[in-house]
């Protein structure tokens, strides 16, 4: 599948899309080749990235403690977790140098504090470094806390969506725990507004009732 | 016949990190452990299936997903030969058209009927845990799940986090659910149910911790 990417880069922004087949190879975040190749080979994190980064030890340590891995540097690679592997290709695209990332379901197993961190992390290298990041996710509680609008991937096509309530896009995701409570609030007749975000929701909730 | 699983002293380190350190457990009930990735969680499971450490008159069995796709479980199960109750289960489980390979894999693990079932992450949904525990529950089948997905806490009885390594909280689930400032040290938010009553007790609108939205609703407008 051949997909253009810079039709979605936006500045300052994440771009998200939701409901993306998994484990594409030809990402030009992933480098996945790259790594699922090496992982038949038994070499450690940091030889890893030390030969294909060309990078001091110094700058391949500072790189895994930003991604909260620095007990990693002398795991092998074939014995990394999923998201561990998330990790190392993240440092190996920063330490290529690459600006625009698309990010394959990167927040996926991460718990609450990790996925705040990689937030922050993220938004802070689109305001000060100018990149583009480009989000894959199917967890719809994480994309309604993260943006306002997103694209859903069916049929072969990205259909832009900004109304959370919308009923097609639960044809293809699980409907987040906000969406789900208030159009179960609304089937036994409480009137609740449409809010998305677990604050939001809350504060609705707190109206509909008093 | 009473049945008994214990664990006792249990060590486990990789690489100089120290995983588990002295861990020991009885399970009386099923539990979840929670953790973040590379906790131990599956090293655990599998060290354990592999030594055998643990001292037990039941049947134990373990279940890793893997990564591949299904698409049939009727086909993969055998559906047609199925006790109606066994059916009846299925058919509530597999209503997510989502996981198929695990939760077969897991099913199949299940009909066999085993005192306990270990299980790896498999990415279930707190529907499909309550659906899988009411089954447990219903066979005398203690079930130990192992996850990174806190939203599925209120549907076990029993507790175990993890985090640095070690075993840092463990207990009946509603007196945990209750520490939301502890989890929240721990790098953990309360699942989303008890999240939110948790939050409208603030308000006045909610007197109890709940763990689903008809409880929610109960509540609010009693």
């Amino acid at each position: 599948m051949e997909i253009d990417w810079n039709l979605f880069w936006q500045k300052d922004r994440f771009t998200v899309i939701a409901n993306f087949p998994k484990a594409l190879k030809d990402f030009p975040f992933s480098h996945s080749y790259v790594i699922d190749e090496k992982y038949q080979i038994h070499e450690t994190v940091k030889d890893f990235l030390k030969q294909e980064c060309h990078c001091s030890d110094e700058k391949i340590i500072s790189a895994l403690g930003m991604v909260h891995f620095s007990y990693g540097k002398d795991l092998f690679l074939d014995v990394l977790t999923s998201v561990e592997t998330r990790k190392v290709r993240l440092i190996f695209s920063l330490l290529k140098g690459e600006k625009n990332l698309v990010l394959e379901h990167f927040f996926e197993e991460l718990i609450f504090e990790e996925r705040e961190y990689f937030k922050r992390l993220f938004r802070n290298f689109m305001y000060k470094k100018g990149m583009q990041l480009i989000l894959l996710e199917n967890n719809m509680n994480f994309v309604c806390e993260t943006v306002k609008d997103f694209f859903l991937y069916t049929k072969n096509r990205f259909v832009h969506k900004d109304d959370f309530y919308d009923e097609e896009i639960y044809q293809y995701v699980e409907m987040p725990y906000t969406i789900s409570l208030v159009k179960y609030f609304e089937s036994c007749g409480h009137k609740i507004d449409h809010d998305v975000t677990f604050s939001e929701t809350l504060k609705a909730i707190y109206r509909g009732v008093s | 016949m009473k049945y008994h699983f214990r664990l006792e002293n249990f060590d486990l380190k990789i690489n100089e990190r120290v995983l588990f350190e002295h861990f020991s457990m009885k399970l009386s009930c099923s539990c979840v452990f929670v953790g973040e990735s590379g906790s131990g969680k599956t090293l655990f499971l599998k060290t354990i299936e592999t030594q055998k450490c643990y001292d037990t008159n039941g049947t134990v069995l373990f279940v890793f997903p893997k990564l591949t796709s299904l698409k049939n479980w009727k086909e993969e199960l055998d559906f047609g030969n199925l006790s109606p109750q066994l059916q009846e289960f299925c058919i509530a489980f597999f209503q997510n058209h989502q996981r198929i390979k695990s939760k077969c894999d897991l099913v199949k693990k299940l009909f066999q009927f085993p005192q306990y079932l270990f299980c790896d992450d498999c990415h279930f949904s707190l529907d499909e845990i309550l659906c899988l525990l009411s089954f447990c529950k219903e066979n005398h089948i203690i079930l130990c799940y192992f996850t990174n997905d806190i939203e599925v806490i209120p549907g076990f009885p029993y507790v175990f986090l993890l985090k640095y390594g070690k075993v840092v909280m463990e207990g009946e689930t509603l007196l945990v659910l209750k520490e939301e400032k502890v989890l929240k040290k721990l790098g953990y938010h309360l699942p989303f149910y008890p999240n939110m009553s948790t939050q409208l007790q603030y308000y006045g609108l909610v007197k109890k911790l709940v763990f689903s939205k008809e409880e929610l609703e109960e509540e609010l407008w009693k």
